[in-house]
C-alpha cells in the first residue's frame, strides 16, 4: 500500500506547529491555543508529524501535575529530524518565527 | 474548583474510555491518559462550546490513529492467518473501522437514502433527546438544597394549623428539623410604589433547614421570628436581579409591603437568596417573572388559630428515617390529634409524607412523563421506519451479499457489515439529533410557562449527550438487526441466480415483517392522534366551559389609593364608590365593582366558615371570603338563585349580611334552606352573619380547577377587617358592552381623577386571564399535537419509501400482468389496496391500543370521557388517508411500468 514513513507535505501548518512545539508549548490545545490555529487541525498534524518520526512524545512529571491538581499532559518535543524540518519550515514561512514568539502560557499566569 | 470540576473529570474518563476502542491497543491508554489532560485542561477554563468542539475532536483523532496503524503494519502471511483464526478485539475493531469505511462508502452511493434515514432518525434521536434534557432538568436532578433527599412535605394536602404544627413539633422523632411556609399570602408594594409584588413568607427557620446560603447578606434566622424582632424580607435573586440590578447595597434598604394581616410595613432587605431557589409549584404571580420573596412574618400561632391558615409544613428527615416510617408517626399522631379535639374528619389516604422534590414538581410531572411516552414513540416510529427501508433495500443487495457469501465470507461477517451500517447511519443521526436538540431545547425554554418549576436548570449537558449517544447507538443496532439477519440467512443461489435485472422478491417472511412495521407505524401514529385529539377536546370543553360568570367583556384592575388619600374605613368605601363612578362615566363601561379579590386572580381570602347556632370545629370548612360592592354580582354576571342582592341598605351599623355560592350553602347547610340561617368567618369570629342570598357557583380559581364555596360580604360591613388586617388596595371589575380599545389608560384616566397618587396596576381582561389558566395545558397539548404529526409524517414517509421499493422489486410480474392486458389503473388500485390493508390492520391495533391506554390520559382529559368515538374516528381516518396519499404515487407509477422496457431487459 502506502509507505509507511512517507513525509508528510511542509505547510505552513505543520511549519507552525513544530515551531510552537520548538518555543515550549508542548501540549495539544496549548498549541491551538498559542498558534490560533483552528481546533481540528492541530492534532492531525501532531499524528502526522509523530508518525513521521519528527515528534518525540514523553509525560509531565506526575509529581509536578499532581501539585497542580490535574492528570499528567503528553508533551511532544522535536527529534533531530523535527528540527531539521523546523529549519526548512522557518526559510519557506518565515513569518512563523513571529507567530509563536510570544510568552509561554505559564510565564503569562506568572505575568 | 476542584469540586466543580469532578462530574467533567468522570464525564471525560467515561467518554474517553468509550472513544477509546477505535485506537489501537498498543496504544489505546496512552491516547486516554493524554486526552483525559488535554480535556482536564480545557474543563478548567469553562464549559463553552469550545470545550464540547474539543470534546469531539477525541472521535476523529481516535479514528487517524487506527488508520495510521493500518497503514503503519503491512500483513504479513502469518498475521494475515492469525487474524482469520484468532478473533482478537484490536482486530474485531480493525475489523469494524474497515466495515464502517465499506458503508460509509456504500451511504455515499445512495445520498437520497442516506439523508432520508438520517434525518429520520436525527429526528427522533433529537426529539427524546430534548424531552430527556427538560425531564431530566424538572423531575431528575436532584433539588438545589442541602441533602435535598432527606427534605419532605409533610402532609401536603393538609393546611395546618397551629395546634396541629406544635403536636408535631413536640412529638414527632423522624425530623430533624420542622419548618412552616405559606404560599401565595403576601402582597407586596416597593418604595416607588408603583407596582405590586407577590411574595411568600415561612417561619425563620425553614431557609436555615432547606440548607440555602445567601447569595449576599444573610437569611433570617429563627430569632427573626419572636414577637417584636424587626423582621425583615429575603429577596429572591431574580428579583434582585431585575429590581437592584445585583447591587450590593440594596441589602439593608427597605422594602414597604402590605398584607391583610400585618398592614403595610417597612421592612429592611436582610439578604437574597441564592439562584433557582423555589418551593412552591404552579406560583401564578402577577408579573411573569415570580417576583416572590419570603418574609419573616412571625407565624403567629394564635393567628392561625382562626384557621385562616395557608401554611404547610416542610420537614428535614433524621438520616436514617425512612418517609414511610415518619408517614407513620404522622398517622398516628394525627390520629391522636383528633381525638384530642373531639375531631371526626376522616383524612383517609390523605395522610402522608412526600419528597419535596416530588410536591414540588407534582402537577407538571404527568405532563412531562406523557410527553416522553410520545417522544418514546416517536423515536419507535423512526426506527420502525429505517428498519423497514433497509430491509427493502436489502433486497437490493442480495446479489452483493450473496458474492461475499459465495466467496467465502461468514454470515457472522455479513452480518456485521449491515450492523457497522446502520450504526454508521445512528451515529451520524445522532449529530443531526444534536444539533436538533439543542434547537429543541431552547424554544422548549422559550415556549413552556413559567410556572413549570426549576425551568432554570434545564439544559444539555454531559447526560444528555450520553443519552443521545446511547440512543444512537441502539437505534443504530435496532434498525440493523432484522436486514442484517435476513441477510445473513439469505440463499447464495437465488441471490446470484435470480439478482440483477429480473429482480428477487422477497420471501414469505421477509413479506411478513415487512407489513408488520408498515402496520406499525400506522398504529403508532394512530395511538398519538388519538391521544392528541383527546386532550384538544378536553382542552376546547375547558376553554369553552361556562365559568359560572359573563367573562366576555369582563376586565380586571388593582386600584390602591395613594398615601393619605384613605384614612378611614368610610373613606376607604367612599373612594372605591368614586372611583366606580368614574370608570362606569367612561364611554362604553356598563359597570363597576370593587372587590377584594377578583376572580381567576389566585387563591387568597382562605378562611374557615361555620353556622354560628354550632359549636366552632377545630377543622371548618374552608370558604374563600370576598368583600364585593353592592353591585359585584351584577357586574360579573353572576346570577341570583335564590333570596337577594346586597343594596344600598346594608351598610355598617345594619344587620351584617352574606351572600354565599351554591357550593358554600350545600356544604354549610346540607339539608337546610340557608336563607335567614347565620354563619360565623375566621375574619369575624365574633359576628354572625345572616345568609340573605344564593348565588350560582363560579370557577373561582380557574376552569380547571374545582369549584370551591364563596362567602360574599358588603365592603361598607366589613371596615373592621380591613382596619384590622390593613387590605390597602381592591381589585376593580369592569364590564363593557363591546370591545374596548384603550380601555386601560381610560381606568387609569379615571382613577386619577379621583386620586393623582393612585396606583392602577395588573390590568387584564377576562378572557385572557381564563386562557392563562390554561396555558400549561396548552402547552402539552401543542406539543402532544406537534408529536403526533412528526409521527404521521414519518408513517408517510416510511410508507411511500417501502411501497417504492415494493413496485421495484415487482416490477417484472408488474411488466408482465401489463403486457397481457392489465390495465394501469387496476395495477395502481391494487397496489394501493394492498397498502390500506396493511394500514388498516395497523389502525385497528392503534385504536385497541388507544382504549387500553385511555386511562394513563385521566389525568388530562376532563371533563369529557377518556374513549371519544368522535376522537377515535377521525384519528384512524387521518392515519388511513395519509397512508393512501403516501402509497399513491408510488402506486401510479407501478401502473406506469414500461412493459416493453422490463421484459427487454429480463432477455
Amino acid at each position: 500500500m502506502t509507505d509507511v514513513k512517507k513525509k508528510p507535505h511542509l505547510t505552513y501548518v505543520t511549519g507552525v506547529v513544530l515551531q510552537s512545539i520548538d518555543r515550549g508549548h508542548k501540549y495539544g490545545f496549548d498549541i491551538m491555543d498559542i498558534s490560533g490555529l483552528p481546533d481540528g487541525t492541530v492534532y492531525p498534524a501532531l499524528r502526522r508529524l509523530e508518525a513521521a518520526g519528527y515528534l518525540s512524545a514523553d509525560w509531565e512529571d506526575a509529581d509536578r501535575a499532581r501539585a497542580r491538581g490535574r492528570p499528567s499532559r503528553r508533551y511532544y518535543d522535536l527529534t533531530a529530524a523535527g528540527r531539521a524540518e523546523l529549519e526548512r519550515a522557518r526559510a519557506r514561512f518565515p513569518a512563523i518565527d513571529a507567530i509563536s514568539a510570544a510568552p509561554t502560557t505559564e510565564e503569562r499566569r506568572a505575568g | 474548583m476542584t469540586d466543580g470540576r469532578a462530574p467533567w473529570t468522570t464525564f471525560a474518563r467515561g467518554y474517553l474510555l468509550v472513544v477509546s476502542v477505535v485506537v489501537p491497543g498498543r496504544r489505546r491508554s496512552d491516547w486516554r491518559r493524554e486526552w483525559l489532560a488535554e480535556l482536564t485542561h480545557e474543563a478548567g477554563r469553562g464549559r463553552g462550546g469550545r470545550f464540547w468542539r474539543r470534546v469531539l475532536l477525541a472521535i476523529p483523532d481516535s479514528i487517524r490513529l487506527r488508520l495510521l496503524s493500518v497503514r503503519a503494519a503491512p500483513p504479513t502471511i502469518g498475521a494475515a492467518h492469525r487474524a482469520a483464526l484468532v478473533p482478537s478485539p484490536g482486530r474485531m475493531v480493525a475489523g469494524l473501522a474497515r466495515d464502517a469505511r465499506q458503508s460509509a462508502r456504500g451511504l455515499r452511493r445512495q445520498p437520497g437514502f442516506t439523508t432520508l434515514t438520517v434525518l429520520t432518525i436525527g429526528f427522533g434521536i433529537g426529539a427524546a433527546t430534548t424531552m430527556f434534557t427538560l425531564v431530566d432538568g424538572v423531575l431528575l436532578e436532584p433539588l438545589p438544597y442541602e441533602s435535598p433527599d432527606r427534605l419532605v412535605a409533610v402532609w401536603p394536602e393538609r393546611w395546618f394549623s397551629a395546634s396541629l404544627f406544635e403536636l408535631l413539633e413536640r412529638e414527632a422523632e423522624s425530623y430533624e428539623a420542622l419548618a412552616v411556609w405559606g404560599p401565595r399570602s403576601f402582597t407586596g408594594f416597593d418604595d416607588a410604589g408603583s407596582e405590586r409584588l407577590w411574595g411568600a413568607r415561612s417561619s425563620g427557620d425553614f431557609l436555615t433547614l432547606l440548607g440555602a446560603t445567601p447569595a449576599v447578606g444573610r437569611l433570617y434566622a429563627d430569632v427573626d421570628d419572636d414577637a417584636g424582632a424587626d423582621g425583615g424580607v429575603v429577596l429572591t435573586h431574580a428579583f434582585w436581579q431585575s429590581r437592584y440590578a445585583g447591587r450590593a447595597d440594596a441589602v439593608g434598604s427597605r422594602l414597604r409591603i402590605a398584607n391583610g394581616e400585618m398592614g403595610e410595613r417597612s421592612l429592611p432587605i436582610l439578604g437574597v437568596l441564592p439562584p433557582r431557589f423555589e418551593i412552591q409549584p404552579g406560583y401564578y404571580p402577577e408579573y411573569r417573572a415570580p417576583l416572590d420573596f419570603a418574609v419573616t412574618v412571625p407565624f403567629d400561632r394564635e393567628a392561625a388559630r382562626y384557621r385562616s391558615s395557608e401554611y404547610r409544613v416542610v420537614g428535614r428527615l433524621r438520616p436514617g428515617v425512612s418517609r414511610e416510617r415518619a408517614a407513620e408517626e404522622l398517622e398516628s399522631l394525627a390520629a391522636a390529634w383528633m381525638i384530642e379535639h373531639g375531631l371526626d374528619d376522616d383524612f383517609g389516604e390523605s395522610v402522608d409524607v412526600v419528597s419535596l422534590k416530588e410536591f414540588m414538581t407534582g402537577p407538571v410531572r404527568p405532563g412531562l412523563i406523557l410527553l416522553f411516552g410520545a417522544v418514546g414513540l416517536i423515536l419507535v416510529t423512526a426506527v420502525v421506519n429505517v428498519a423497514n427501508l433497509l430491509l427493502a433495500r436489502g433486497l437490493f443487495r442480495q446479489r452483493d451479499v450473496s458474492v461475499r457469501l459465495a466467496l467465502g465470507a461468514t454470515p457472522r461477517r455479513v452480518v456485521r457489515l449491515l450492523l457497522a451500517e446502520s450504526t454508521l447511519l445512528g451515529l451520524v443521526g445522532c449529530v443531526v439529533g444534536m444539533a436538533l436538540a439543542v434547537a429543541g431545547v431552547g424554544a422548549l425554554r422559550r415556549l413552556l410557562p413559567p410556572t413549570v418549576p426549576r425551568l432554570e436548570s434545564v439544559g444539555l449537558d454531559a447526560g444528555a449527550l450520553g443519552f443521545g449517544v446511547a440512543l444512537a447507538l441502539v437505534t443504530g443496532w435496532m434498525i440493523g438487526i432484522l436486514p442484517g439477519w435476513y441477510a445473513g440467512r439469505a440463499d447464495v443461489r437465488v441471490g446470484l441466480v435470480g439478482s440483477g435485472a429480473r429482480g428477487a422478491t422477497a420471501g414469505a417472511g421477509r413479506r411478513r415483517t415487512r407489513a408488520t412495521l408498515m402496520a406499525a407505524e400506522i398504529g403508532l401514529a394512530v395511538v398519538l392522534l388519538a391521544s392528541a385529539g383527546l386532550l384538544t377536546r378536553s382542552f376546547w370543553r375547558l376553554h369553552t366551559l361556562d365559568p359560572g360568570f359573563d367573562a366576555d367583556g369582563l376586565a380586571r384592575v388593582y386600584v390602591r389609593p395613594g398615601a393619605g388619600a384613605v384614612g378611614s374605613a368610610a373613606e376607604f368605601e367612599s373612594y372605591f364608590e368614586q372611583v366606580d363612578q368614574r370608570i362606569e362615566a367612561i364611554p362604553g363601561v356598563a359597570g363597576a365593582a370593587a372587590t377584594s379579590q377578583a376572580p381567576i386572580t389566585g387563591d387568597g381570602g382562605v378562611v374557615g366558615a361555620y353556622r354560628a347556632d354550632a359549636a366552632e370545629p377545630e377543622t371548618p370548612p374552608r370558604v374563600r371570603w370576598r368583600q364585593v360592592s353592592p353591585d359585584y354580582l351584577r357586574v360579573v354576571g353572576a346570577p341570583l338563585l335564590a333570596g337577594r342582592d346586597f343594596d344600598r341598605g346594608d351598610v355598617a351599623g345594619a344587620e351584617p349580611v352574606a351572600i354565599i355560592s351554591e357550593q358554600a350553602a350545600r356544604t354549610l347547610f346540607p339539608s337546610e334552606d340557608p336563607l335567614g340561617r347565620r354563619i360565623r368567618t375566621g375574619f369575624e369570629s365574633d359576628t354572625d352573619v345572616t345568609v340573605v342570598g344564593v348565588t350560582g357557583d363560579i370557577r373561582l380559581l380557574g376552569p380547571a380547577e374545582a369549584v370551591v364555596p364563596i362567602v360574599y360580604r358588603p365592603y361598607p360591613q366589613t371596615g373592621e377587617v380591613r382596619e384590622r388586617m390593613g387590605f390597602a388596595g381592591s381589585d376593580i371589575v369592569v364590564r363593557t358592552a363591546g370591545p374596548l380599545p384603550g380601555l386601560q389608560v381610560r381606568l387609569r384616566d379615571a382613577v386619577r381623577e379621583v386620586d393623582r397618587l393612585g396606583l392602577v396596576a395588573s390590568f387584564e381582561t377576562m378572557p385572557e386571564m381564563l386562557s392563562r389558566t390554561l396555558e400549561e395545558r396548552r402547552t402539552t397539548l401543542v406539543l402532544l399535537g406537534a408529536f403526533a404529526i412528526g409521527v404521521l409524517l414519518l408513517g408517510a414517509i416510511g410508507i411511500y419509501g417501502v411501497t417504492g421499493y415494493l413496485v421495484r422489486e415487482r416490477r417484472r410480474e408488474l411488466g408482465v400482468r401489463l403486457a397481457i392486458g392489465a390495465s394501469a389503473g387496476r395495477v395502481a388500485r391494487e397496489v394501493l389496496t394492498a397498502v390500506l390493508r396493511i394500514a388498516a390492520v395497523g389502525a385497528g391495533v392503534g385504536v385497541a391500543v388507544s382504549i387500553a391506554l385511555a386511562g394513563l390520559l385521566r389525568h388530562f382529559v376532563v371533563e369529557i370521557a377518556a374513549i371519544d368515538v368522535a376522537v377515535l374516528t377521525v384519528s384512524t381516518a387521518l392515519a388511513l388517508a395519509v397512508a393512501a396519499l403516501a402509497a399513491f404515487v408510488p402506486a401510479v407509477s407501478a401502473g406506469r411500468t414500461d412493459p416493453v422496457a422490463v421484459l427487454a431487459a429480463e432477455g
